[in-house]
């Protein structure tokens, strides 16, 4: 029940501003029919009440473009060159990317609104798209616009600052697909992160400049790699030298075995049976503390043992060896890498 | 009260320690062990103690993974003979199951499960044994010797015609020299067993071994230290 009436909170909030929307979206529309049936002055009436500030309605920066551009060309139509002249240079300035339709305006139209642009200059870019680009074999493509021909520099670069990218750096005169295979100039790839497109035009018709910026995020697709085996271990090595202490210790391992046997075969075993095989407890305790005397004496000098340094040589040759084929597989899963282009918040001039 | 077959007992506790540390197997050696063993067999069941002797001939297979668990499989056979008046001679076989899972580098855990038989011309008497144990294993630093020492109880101890031992342990102490893939070892053992007393006297056995043993390794490379 509360949830119900939540809902209904929001649609009665909400619905002021769709009705506004759609009251501006309707007289647009009968003002389009009006322009179709060739009745100019009832279109650019209601046009102009769309565009005018005292326009009470919520209406939305298509709506306004379009708003001008049918003033321009119905005003066009009339006659009145000066005024469709302002009003097709107020849909460019909004949005440069503003095109009138060959097929559904006079040449007159046409000629009218190319001296606009000539007159009115700007760059746009368009909202980045959302794109999964492989560089090897793939593209993604930033559309670009300036309204007349224009000196035009397109630049790449990182948020968190570093080399700019330049994509393109010449003479330009409206639309233009500006394509970026995902490398650094230095032909890595571009890294995860946040990206600004900055596109700076001057006008080789007027002593004007304009500027855009739009931003995106790029980020990595790249199979998971495999880690490298970490550095060996003291533990993981043999001794490479052999010190006295060593001989001491041999030693007391040689005797802790010798003791083993001999409380073996008269603690745990069984009084009651006899010598639970004492004389081959000596003989193995025997063994044992001759084994741990020879090792005691064996490490009277210091030395170093050539053979521990050969098998610790070759563990790290075949750890070295490990790692680098490790790195080479995971410098093709590397390679694999694809890139997710997203559009992200934030646009500039 | 019924006696239960020890074996289930016996095959789960061998399950267990074999397959706890199983993951990330990827080095495995095999050796391949021959023994010799001088047995001494010692029993009194209430009529004075009565000592054989013999000679055991076994061999061995084993696989080491990671050198974090091993497991082997033996078999052996031999002749006991005695002088005690009115005893027999006996023939003596077993077949056993081991696992070794290293806890740490120096000391391993063991389990393993043996099925022995003692046999005469009229009569064969089946033991069944599971051990669950520890070893330590002294790597000599200066000389490629390892000291061997070991210890544990025999929680299962099945044997037909008899109760089961109220107490049964085993311990031993070894040595080991290796030469590259070659290793020969000395080894003395201890296998004890007392029995209750069920009113024909205590029953009271323990085995005593001196086992040399000649080993074969082979597949991941286990460097002498020297």
């Amino acid at each position: 029940m509360r949830g119900l009436a939540l809902g209904l909170t929001l649609v009665v909030a909400a619905a002021p501003a769709v009705r506004a929307q759609t009251e501006t979206a309707d007289l647009l529309s009968q003002a389009e029919q009006l322009y179709e049936r060739l009745e100019m002055e009832r279109a650019v009436s209601l046009l102009r009440q769309i565009v005018s500030p005292n326009w009470a309605h919520e209406i939305t920066q298509e709506q306004r473009v379009a708003a001008y551009t049918y003033l321009g060309a119905s005003l066009a139509l009339m006659g009145v060159r000066d005024s469709a002249l302002l009003y097709f240079r107020g849909a460019i300035e909004r949005d440069p990317f503003t095109d009138l339709d060959a097929q559904r305006f006079t040449p007159a139209q046409l000629t009218l609104f190319q001296q606009a642009r000539r007159l009115t200059f700007a760059v746009a870019a368009r909202p980045v798209a959302a794109a999964r680009v492989d560089p090897r074999t793939e593209r993604t493509t930033f559309t670009i616009v300036t309204t007349h021909p224009a000196s035009l520099r397109v630049e790449l670069r990182s948020a968190e600052g570093g080399t700019a990218i330049v994509l393109f750096h010449d003479a330009s005169d409206g639309m233009r697909e500006v394509p970026w295979d995902g490398l650094l100039p230095d032909g890595r790839l571009a890294p995860p992160g946040r990206f600004e497109l900055s596109v700076v035009g001057r006008s080789q018709l007027l002593a004007r400049s304009d500027s855009v910026r739009v931003y995106f995020t790029v980020a990595h697709e790249t199979p998971p790699l495999e880690d490298t085996l970490p550095e060996l271990a003291p533990a993981q090595l043999l001794p490479e030298k052999l010190r006295v202490s060593a001989g001491r210790s041999d030693l007391l391992k040689g005797l802790s075995v010798a003791v083993g046997a001999l409380v073996v075969s008269s603690v745990a075993a069984n009084g009651h049976l006899g010598r639970g095989g004492r004389g081959l407890a000596i003989a193995v305790g025997g063994t044992a503390g001759i084994s741990g005397v020879t090792a005691f004496l064996n490490a009277r000098h210091e030395r170093e043992l050539s053979a521990n340094i050969e098998e610790n040589s070759r563990r790290r040759a075949a750890r070295a060896a490990a790692n680098a084929s490790v790195a080479r597989r995971n410098a093709e899963k590397i390679a694999q890498t694809i890139l997710v282009i997203l559009p992200a918040a934030g646009v500039g001039r | 009260m019924t006696r239960r077959d020890p074996t289930p007992v016996a095959s789960v506790i061998l399950l267990c320690l074999t397959f706890a540390p199983v993951a990330g197997i990827a080095q495995v050696t095999a050796s391949a062990t021959a023994a010799v063993s001088l047995l001494e067999h010692q029993v009194d069941i209430g009529y004075g103690v009565e000592e054989s002797r013999g000679l055991l001939f076994g061999a061995e297979g084993a696989v080491d993974f990671r050198s974090r668990l091993e497991l082997t499989i033996r078999a052996a056979g031999g002749s006991l003979s005695t002088h005690a008046p009115g005893a027999e001679n006996r023939d003596v076989g077993e077949v056993g199951l081991q696992t070794r899972v290293a806890t740490v580098r120096w000391l391993a855990l063991r389990g393993a499960v043996t099925s022995r038989s003692y046999s005469t011309a009229v009569a064969r008497q089946r033991w069944t044994i599971v051990e669950v144990g520890a070893e330590a294993r002294l790597d000599f630093a200066t000389i490629p010797v390892r000291g061997v020492l070991r210890g544990g109880l025999l929680p299962v101890v099945s044997v037909n015609g008899l109760p089961r031992p109220h107490g049964a342990l085993t311990a031993a102490a070894g040595i080991e020299y290796r030469r590259g893939v070659v290793a020969a070892g000395l080894c003395y053992g201890l296998e004890r067993y007392d029995f209750p007393d069920v009113g024909a006297g205590r029953r009271q056995e323990q085995v005593s071994t001196l086992t040399v043993r000649f080993t074969v390794q082979r597949g991941a490379q286990r460097a002498s230290r020297l």
